[in-house]
């Protein structure tokens, strides 16, 4: 991997870990040269103390030094996007202090393309998990995705925009091993951290990496959110830095939609399809498809789920006159065409 | 002088003649017991002396040697005792009588009453077939002795009365043969598939499981019948043959827990407790080699209630009987092979705080820690268990609904119809009986899959996150359920139904 001059200086001093980002700043300008150099020179050294920034300096001059952080990179498979590159986002620079490098794995190539960001809680419901993959597959034919790498509706989103590989995954520390869907989202989108590779995960980070999320993407719907999900912390950012925010809505007593319908109160849009993220980004989308043909059974079996909400099987063979064992068969197919979801207990809840 | 009487020993599950000889002869006054005798059977010359001493009979007073041969078997238990004594009075010439036809066995009292032993089903089998016909056994063990047909058993009360019958003093009628038939219609279940209200899904996966014999994990919140609906699962497997009673019957004579009946006609339905050791499962033991629970569940139920609780080394130990139907246990003492052909019904809750799923109340748990509750079931064992569904929690007013459910004997008629055709199927498979059986080789010549179920099986693999050990598994219910549907190909709705009993292969997000 070729990196320009001025780009490697950004990457080492990125490396420093005793350095806060405007630390890294400050020793980039005092490493430059000129006459202002020696006033940086002097605040470094009055923020850290006189023998940590010798250190630095010898680190940040000598060879070893570098060959060493960029052999761990490209050990690591790690590319870097530095805020001098051209593919750096500009919607990251709205965050203070920005990061100075994006350590990708994938196609970086879609950091220019327009992001829209997915996030929602760890514990959704099986409907929800089932309608976010369901949204994220419609938009990432237009736009690119963003969510985390959590549990629940973050890996919903990213294993539903999976298909067109429109999909960023932010991480919250450096870079280690993936898990299967990190793979999968690395071997056909990105995945995205500022931290280099195998920083271990602080509490601090999560924060962080929601700011980046919420800078990346042109707007951010909620999925799910408890009264104090994370994923709250995304919509904030991005309400900071005047993006659009989304969310599902909830029926009342949900716990994990109270955050979502808090959301919606406060002003964000309530969102319960594609085009309406879509029409707000101005992008024009095509026809829906017409939904497959329904048989008599099938469609009794979506009208009774679509009419009551979520029902137990033998609810549904009660409403509908079938066996249970029909029951089972005709779920099974409509599960298969993603158009229901089992939520426990053997109990089912139409998706669309 | 010298007599010689064939009394037996038990190896497992198989008889091993053992001839008790008896020397006196004239010298210093001794009574030695030799032939790898342990405790109870040393302790034997006590009980003995005073039966004798108390039947009216004399005790000699003379050298004595008795021998229990072959030397390099170890003899065990007080099934000695009543030979012992009979080879006594023989060689003391009290009793002169040809006794070299009969087998004996039985532990005395000091009273001269005999006490039953264990195992004289297995040894009348192991006896009948190297060619003994008659036997003398304890009175309390009569019933037990009496479905062998072409045998002659007699079952005195005490030692007094065997001498006399041996000495022909006196007619004992020798054990009159019972039919199983009989003892079969004596015994039922008490529980039933009626008494358990909705849980129609659970009930036909039930119904699936018999049928094919696959395994099955029913997976619930606290309280939902889970326990209820496994002790169902043998009112509806059909009856036991002769031969298959014969089988369970010997496992619990030899281990001791025979009932009044001497017979077992119910299929067993096991439940060890999830503290269960590995030995207890599988068998074991230091000198005697001892069935487990798996045995002991042969041609019945194992029910494992709480699966993840169960320690780890217990849980993987059950896959290779759970493959072959059998286990062999190997000591240093040497190998036993038990047969362990069993149906395993396993319960679990669906999550560590037990309420995914439920109606009510709300489940806790994150999914890495409904990920990590579940991963205590390796995959190898989830890959042996065919069936997994969902017991949900009942309402109240559906458990006092009217509604007529159906009772076990409707759902026994169809899973016998079911099992007939599979017979049929199989009859050309060694050692395949039923569905579950069936190898991958099996699968390619009885499953033969349409074009179109093709294509419902894979686009099913994609939407539902299953793993590729589930296809074998859901082919094979499939199967199952086409044989229950008396239809002779698989159409696309068995494959969905089959494909409806899985939770626990797609992953969690």
């Amino acid at each position: 991997m070729n990196y320009t001059r001025e780009e490697a200086d950004v990457i080492i001093a990125d490396s420093f870990r005793d350095l806060n980002v405007r630390g890294k700043k400050l020793l980039l300008a005092s490493q430059k040269g000129g006459e202002k150099s020696a006033i940086y020179e002097s605040e470094l050294i009055k923020s850290c103390g006189a023998g940590v920034y010798n250190k630095l300096r010898e680190d940040f001059r000598s060879p070893d030094y570098r060959d060493r952080i960029f052999c761990s990179l490209e050990k690591a498979g790690v590319k870097c996007v530095t805020a001098k590159s051209a593919f750096y986002p500009d919607g990251l620079r709205h965050i203070d202090p920005f990061p100075l490098v994006l350590y990708t794995r994938g196609n970086a190539e879609l950091l220019k393309k327009r992001i829209f960001c997915v996030v929602g809680s760890r514990k959704s419901s099986a409907q929800t998990l089932e309608q976010c993959k369901a949204i994220c597959k419609e938009l990432s034919a237009y736009v690119v995705i963003a969510t985390g790498v959590a549990d629940g509706a973050d890996r919903a989103a990213a294993l539903g925009a999976l298909d067109s590989g429109n999909v960023i995954c932010v991480l919250p520390g450096g870079h280690a091993n993936s898990d299967v869907t990190l793979k999968m989202v690395e071997e056909r989108g990105l995945s995205i951290s500022i931290f280099p590779p195998a920083t271990p995960v602080l509490q601090y980070m999560f924060a962080l990496r929601n700011s980046v999320l919420a800078g990346l993407a042109e707007g951010v719907l909620v999925v799910s959110a408890g009264i104090n999900g994370g994923a709250l912390s995304t919509a904030n950012y991005a309400l900071d830095y005047g993006k659009d925010v989304f969310a599902f809505p909830y029926n009342i007593g949900v716990a994990s939609g109270e955050g979502c319908n808090n959301l919606i109160k406060s002003g964000a849009y309530l969102c319960d399809r594609a085009e309406d993220v879509l029409a707000a980004m101005r992008i024009e989308c095509g026809e829906r498809e017409s939904d497959e043909e329904l048989d008599g059974d099938e469609a009794a079996v979506m009208d009774a789920l679509r009419s009551e909400g979520e029902l137990h099987a033998e609810k549904i063979a009660a409403l509908t006159g079938k066996s249970t064992s029909e029951i089972t068969v005709i779920c099974s197919l409509l599960e298969i065409k993603g158009l229901l979801v089992r939520t426990g207990g053997n109990k089912f809840a139409a998706v669309k | 002088m010298l007599s010689k009487i064939i009394s037996y020993a038990l190896i497992g599950l198989d008889g091993v003649p053992v001839e008790v000889e008896t020397d006196i002869n004239k010298g210093v006054v001794s009574y030695e017991l030799v032939g790898l005798p342990d405790t109870a059977v040393k302790e034997s010359k006590e009980r003995v002396f005073s039966a004798i001493r108390n039947s009216s009979l004399r005790f000699p007073v003379n050298k004595i040697t008795v021998n229990l041969a072959p030397a390099d078997i170890k003899k065990e238990g007080g099934q000695y005792d009543l030979p012992i004594a009979i080879s006594l009075l023989a060689a003391s010439e009290q009793l002169t009588a040809d006794l070299s036809g009969y087998v004996m066995m039985g532990e005395l009292a000091l009273d001269g009453s005999l006490r039953p032993v264990t195992g004289i089903l297995p040894v009348l089998i192991s006896a009948k077939s190297r060619g003994y016909t008659k036997f003398i056994v304890p009175r309390a063990n009569a019933n037990e002795a009496s479905y062998i047909e072409g045998i002659e058993v007699y079952a005195p009360e005490n030692l007094r009365e065997t001498f006399d019958f041996l000495s022909g003093r006196e007619e004992l009628a020798p054990v009159e043969v019972r039919s199983f038939e009989a003892a079969k219609n004596k015994s039922s279940y008490n529980c039933d598939l009626s008494l358990v209200r909705g849980q129609a899904v659970a009930k036909r996966a039930l119904e699936i499981a018999v049928a094919g014999g696959h395994n099955i994990l029913l997976s619930g919140p606290p309280g939902t019948g889970k326990t209820m609906l496994a002790r169902c699962i043998p009112t509806i497997m059909p009856d036991m043959t002769f031969e298959e009673a014969l089988e369970v019957t010997k496992i619990l004579s030899v281990s001791g827990e025979l009932n009044e009946e001497g017979i077992v006609s119910l299929r067993p339905f096991r439940t060890p407790h999830h503290t269960a050791t590995t030995v207890s499962l599988c068998g074991g033991g230091n000198t005697k080699i001892k069935a487990g629970e798996i045995s002991k569940a042969h041609r019945g139920v194992l029910f494992l209630d709480e699966l993840p609780e169960y320690s780890r080394s217990a849980l993987e130990s059950l896959r290779q009987p759970l493959e072959d139907g059998k286990i062999t246990v190997t000591r240093a003492g040497g190998a036993i092979t038990f047969p362990a052909d069993f149906i395993l019904c396993a319960s679990m809750n669906p999550c560590p705080c037990g309420n995914f799923g439920s109606p009510d109340k709300p489940c806790t748990c994150t999914p890495a820690q409904i990920r990590k509750y579940r991963g205590k079931i390796s995959g190898p064992l989830l890959d042996r268990i065919d069936l997994q569904v969902e017991v949900d929690s009942v309402k109240y007013d559906d458990l006092a609904s009217e509604g007529e459910e159906e009772s076990s004997a409707c759902v026994k008629a169809r899973v016998e119809r079911a099992r007939a055709i599979q017979r049929e199927r199989f009859i050309d498979e060694e050692g395949i009986n039923v569905n579950a059986d069936m190898g991958e080789r099996q699968i390619k010549k009885f499953c033969r899959l349409s074009p179109e179920c093709e294509r419902i099986l894979k686009s099913a693999f994609e939407r539902l996150n299953l793993s590729a050990r589930a296809r074998s598994r859901i082919i094979k219910v499939a199967r199952t359920i086409a044989d229950l549907d008396l239809s002779t190909e698989i159409k696309p709705k068995h494959i969905l139904e089959a494909a409806g009993y899985r939770n626990f292969d797609s992953t969690i997000i």
